[in-house]
């Protein structure tokens, strides 16, 4: 997993984005992460981190009012940061699939299951009604859908929660997308529906070869699924390595405090938490460590300067001054 | 009351449904039976459909059952309304819900709204209210000027925190909470489940714990029930289950959260 620059062998390569909203606010701010060819790359933080908008902006379906301000993201190796609209219905849904968080407000209540998947067929194949219908059906089969006739004349509210999730990767994966890029598709499921989910995009990762990148804050499934982690706090990656590393020897006292936070079978019934509550998110711009005032490790260079990533390992790297060497 | 061991909830065959027709009447909960012994924390799980929350709204007696008997502190209650339950328990049962955002009425201080529930009681002054409200806010870790605020200037995890202030204010002997952190981050999960585990500590309270999150139910409860499609499968001491659990759908659960390995 070693980074090489020299080479131009990444599907997604996003270089130092920084997206803002109209007041000025800082909602992700010097963010660079890559894929290789059929990695699954996980993009992990907690809520207000970025990482939706970090996402949104890959598929450059950002919200009214929130725009980039600066950096680059090239799919493969071509910069699509700021393509007309007709260039990005290109790729959108075609090279690149999103899976949506929330299945049951993708869908439109009033178009039947079928229709709406092969709406992207209609617009991005120019396949016969027949051929677009067997589409339609074999992928719903490749998500573990059954009953696929009788499915396809159902509308969303119809379906479980599990089956309309399922319906949302069939429709990004219909296309064999070299980029799947999921935004937290588990969170609203259960837990034996959740398993299912991360192991069905495993299986498209490998048998249609479609890169992944994973946005979760959710380390249980991240642990499961994922080949390399990133870790998000407020707009900048504070860590990044492959999930071993992360998980077994996290760096970064921000990656300890969220692998702290959850509850394990050792720590049964203690407190969890050893560090400092979290405070309202700071959205000027960044001139220090964003967490030095929840670090229980901060000295005063922290609170002088950003630190840049370090190097801990082989393709570990985490941005705190005390690996400064 | 009587002695240290008494049942503070049994519940007997409870038959529930949401049905309007007697002639489809299709089952949310079917000949539940289950015991809860005073001072514990029951952790409920299951998946989504499974009827966790139809138990809790029935016992709290939000929905009335078809049939069965819940008894809470030996005296039957499932046919009380609210507002003599109220009226017959000073220390009663409490709930706290899983969407903060949706538990609070944005037009009322946080001070006003935990004070709220002893205003309708009316066995304290005014000014005691204020002082034992002023002094759960503490309690649940919030300074106090967040008294005077309104419910839109405080976070998720900041409202999670005075919801179980507004349960916990008018000491209650059952707490049941509702997916209580299922909505918030993990840091901030963690802190509420900080504070659970130090509440209960403090104000002594038994717990209906319900939870999809495996984790968090081994975590902080005792003994845990498993529910699935309307009855409870299994049910016992929590490191017992997890470790060994009997029934098929129990492992099954277990085994997808990787709880097991």
């Amino acid at each position: 997993m070693q980074q090489d620059l020299t080479k131009a062998e990444y599907i997604l390569k996003v270089e130092h984005l920084k997206v803002v909203s109209a007041q000025g606010a800082e909602l992700v701010r010097d963010v660079s992460l890559k894929i290789k060819p059929g990695e699954i790359v996980g993009l992990v933080g907690e809520s207000g981190s970025g990482k939706s908008i970090s996402t949104m902006a890959i598929a450059g379906i950002l919200p009214e009012g929130i725009s980039i301000a600066q950096g680059k993201i090239f799919f493969n190796d071509r910069d699509i940061t700021r393509i007309s609209a007709q260039e990005r219905c290109k790729i959108n849904g075609n090279k690149i699939g999103i899976i949506y968080q929330d299945a049951s407000q993708s869908l439109n209540p009033l178009i039947r299951i079928g229709r709406q998947i092969d709406e992207v067929l209609k617009i991005h194949t120019d396949l016969s009604p027949q051929e677009r219908r067997d589409r339609v059906y074999g992928t719903m089969r490749a998500v573990n859908l059954s009953n696929v006739e009788k499915l396809a004349q159902r509308y969303p509210h119809e379906l479980s929660g599990g089956q309309r999730q399922r319906v949302l990767i069939a429709m990004a994966i219909i296309n064999n997308p070299e980029l799947l890029i999921a935004d937290e598709p588990t969170t609203a499921l259960d837990v034996s529906v959740k398993s299912q989910i991360i192991e069905l995009i495993k299986l498209i990762n490998f048998s249609r070869k479609a890169s992944v990148l994973y946005i979760s804050h959710d380390f249980s499934t991240v642990k499961k699924l994922c080949d390399r982690v990133y870790v998000l706090y407020q707009g900048i990656p504070v860590e990044v390595g492959a999930t071993e590393q992360i998980i077994k020897r996290p760096q970064h006292m921000y990656t300890k405090l969220l692998l702290e936070s959850i509850p394990s079978p050792e720590k049964r019934g203690q407190k969890l938490l050893t560090m400092k509550a979290r405070t309202r998110d700071y959205r000027g711009p960044a001139v220090n460590c964003l967490f030095a005032e929840r670090c229980p490790k901060v000295f005063e260079r922290c609170r002088q300067e950003l630190p840049d990533m370090f190097k801990i390992d082989k393709g570990h790297q985490a941005a705190c001054f005390l690996f400064d060497k | 009351m009587t002695g240290e061991l008494q049942n503070i909830l049994e519940i007997n065959n409870i038959y529930a449904s949401y049905s309007t027709s007697l002639r489809k009447l299709e089952f949310v909960l079917e000949d539940l039976s289950l015991v809860m012994k005073s001072g514990e924390c029951l952790g409920m799980i299951g998946e989504s459909g499974s009827g966790k929350t139809t138990l809790a709204n029935l016992i709290t007696g939000f929905i009335k059952p078809i049939s069965g008997k819940i008894h809470f502190r030996g005296q039957e209650i499932q046919n009380l309304s609210l507002r003599q339950r109220i009226k017959q328990f000073n220390r009663g049962i409490q709930m706290v819900f899983q969407d903060p955002y949706d538990s609070f009425n944005p037009k009322m201080t946080i001070g006003k709204q935990l004070m709220e529930p002893l205003e309708i009681r009316k066995f304290l002054s005014n000014s005691e209210i204020e002082a034992k409200a002023r002094y759960t806010l503490e309690q649940v870790g919030l300074s106090a000027d967040y008294f005077s605020r309104y419910p839109h200037q405080l976070s998720g995890g900041q409202l999670q925190r005075v919801a179980l202030g507004c349960a916990l204010i008018v000491e209650p002997c059952l707490l049941i909470a509702d997916e209580p952190v299922s909505s918030l981050d993990v840091s901030v999960q963690a802190q509420v489940l900080d504070l659970i585990i130090d509440l209960r500590k403090k104000f002594d309270f038994s717990c209906l714990f319900i939870s999809h999150d495996l984790a968090v139910v081994y975590h902080l409860c005792d003994t845990v029930a498993v529910l699935n499609q309307g009855s409870i499968v299994e049910q016992g001491n929590v490191e017992e289950v997890f470790q060994n659990p009997q029934n098929v759908y129990t492992r099954q659960l277990i085994s997808d959260s990787g709880y097991g390995d």
